[in-house]
């Protein structure tokens, strides 16, 4: 049996022992069985699809998008001046540890219930991961390969964009594969605590609703977007990165 | 012509010597083997020639100018091939003249040329990872030569390979020489090998360097292996070993 058939089988028994539980239970409220979960999916579909799927997609999308653009910034910077590596590398360490969840009500107290305090809290789960593995990627650059090039007349720049660039992306993948995940948290609970639209905002509504299958329809859809972002990068990364093993 | 006069080196940092005075010469069109126990400072030589490290007395001279004013004038091949796996092989051949800034038409050509005198020409779009080590090598030097230099610097290029392949580069690395007409120091720790491959070779048995010993090999080109078994090459490899070794000893 292959691997993914495992996977599949062991999926179904989950699955199937839930539903048994649920019904079993008999409180959709409080524990909503995957059937149950899967109705209300489709009855809510055009809001959850066509409102609060899409915002949710912005923050995270824009989020990691700015999470990469600072993440990058600092990751270079740490590699060219030492002394900005030795001011930064360990506070990112320590703010790294800080729990999302705990101060993004402070975001929201900044910010009110803007758009910024959602992406500052997807950033800020994200960025630092970013940097610390691109930065350890643009590190491996082998000392030899960099000498060779000098050999041939290359600057700071050619080494760059030539040697560094190539060595550090399958680490910078990889940091993308690890935080996609936590972006999507991130952006969930910064809409639970602040905004009027977004699958995490539609999670609490529903909560205050009792409506448990509704909570679990749009975690599903949280999962989901995770899982399918996690794929694409994968497939990139097969695609475009074929040199990871090799470094 | 290149010529080390009295030139003086230590690693920054470090207090032992591993250059004291070393003076020699090169002739242009010379194929020279640097021979010597490993440790001893060969690969230094050629970190100093690069412009990797710089002397602290004495100077390095291409035809009469100092190496601190030029530019372009030797071309390292290192010990591990080095190709850039996220690169084909006609990309990473291509890279010394991409740095070089030689426009991209004139790239391509010389590329082609060259990836045809090291018949590899049907590799081009190969990855390194689908070579094997004695191709790798090849695509190596094919960079080397394309670094566009007539003063090759070869360190230890076939010690990683296995002895047959080894054999087969030597042979295939005497018919490019005897083609390209180019000047190769040849950094190597195997006797044989430098009997075999050059005209001179010039070995290190002290440290620090003060001198290096010149030996002529009294064989034509085109070689062959079998000159190896001459009497007079046997006894000037049991020389050279023994020379080798009470360094080592010493
Ligand atoms: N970058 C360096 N910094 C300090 N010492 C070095 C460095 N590279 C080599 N050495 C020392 O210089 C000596 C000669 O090294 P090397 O030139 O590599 O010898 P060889 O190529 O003959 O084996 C060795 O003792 C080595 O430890
Ligand atoms: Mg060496």
């Amino acid at each position: 049996m292959k691997k993914n058939h495992v996977g599949l089988l062991s999926a179904a028994v989950v699955l199937m022992g839930w539903q048994l539980l649920a019904m079993a239970v008999n409180m959709t409220h409080i524990l909503p069985s995957p059937v149950s979960t899967l109705v209300r999916l489709w009855e809510l579909r055009e809001s959850l699809f066509l409102t609060h799927l899409p915002a949710t997609l912005e923050i995270i999308v824009l989020g990691m998008a700015l999470a990469i653009i600072v993440g990058l910034l600092l990751a270079i910077l740490m590699d060219m001046f030492p002394t900005v590596e030795a001011m930064i590398y360990p506070t990112l360490v320590v703010i790294q540890t800080i729990p999302v969840m705990c101060i993004s009500p402070l975001f929201v107290l900044w910010f009110g219930y803007s758009l910024w305090a959602r992406l500052l809290a997807v950033v800020l789960s994200t960025f630092f991961t970013i940097t610390i593995n691109t930065f350890d990627g643009l590190k491996n650059t082998k000392r030899e390969m960099q000498e060779l090039m000098q050999t041939y007349g290359a600057g700071r720049l050619r080494i760059f964009f030539k040697l560094k660039v190539p060595t550090a992306l399958p680490n910078f993948i990889t940091s993308l594969k690890i935080t996609l995940p936590w972006a999507v948290i991130g952006a969930a609970i910064a809409e639970w605590l602040g905004a009027s639209k977004g699958l995490g905002y539609f999670s609490k509504r529903m909560m205050t609703k009792l409506d448990g299958s509704a909570v679990f329809a749009s975690v599903l859809l949280l999962s989901l977007l995770a899982l399918i972002g996690i794929s694409l990068i994968k497939w990139i990364d097969r695609k475009w990165v074929v040199w990871r093993s090799e470094m | 012509m290149l010529a080390f006069n009295h030139v003086d080196f230590t690693y920054p940092g470090e207090t032992e010597k591993i250059l004291d005075g070393l003076s020699f010469q090169v002739q242009d069109g010379e194929f020279i083997s640097i021979l010597g126990a490993s440790g001893g400072g060969k690969s230094t030589l050629f970190r100093l020639l690069n412009g990797l490290e710089t002397i602290q007395g004495g100077s390095i001279e291409i035809d009469g100018k100092n190496i601190q004013g030029l530019k372009h004038y030797c071309s390292y091949m290192p010990q591990k091939d080095l190709l850039f796996p996220w690169r084909t092989v006609e990309q990473n051949v291509m890279l010394p003249m991409e740095v070089a800034g030689v426009d991209k038409a004139k790239r391509k050509k010389d590329c082609g040329h060259m990836l045809r005198r090291v018949e590899l020409e049907e590799y081009a779009k190969k990855y390194p990872r689908d070579l094997s080590g004695g191709m790798r090598q090849r695509v190596s030097f094919a960079r080397t030569l394309c670094a566009g230099s007539n003063l090759l610097l070869l360190d230890e290029p076939f010690s990683a390979l296995d002895s047959i392949t080894r054999i087969n580069l030597q042979e295939w690395l005497l018919r490019q020489w005897v083609k390209f007409n180019r000047t190769v120091l040849f950094i190597t720790h195997d006797v044989e090998e430098a009997i075999f491959l050059s005209q001179k070779i010039y070995v290190i048995t002290e440290k620090p360097i003060r001198s290096v010993e010149q030996i002529e090999v009294p064989l034509p080109y085109p070689r062959t292996r079998d000159m190896l078994l001459q009497p007079e090459i046997m006894r000037l490899k049991e020389e050279l070993i023994h020379a080798l070794r009470q360094k080592v000893e010493a």
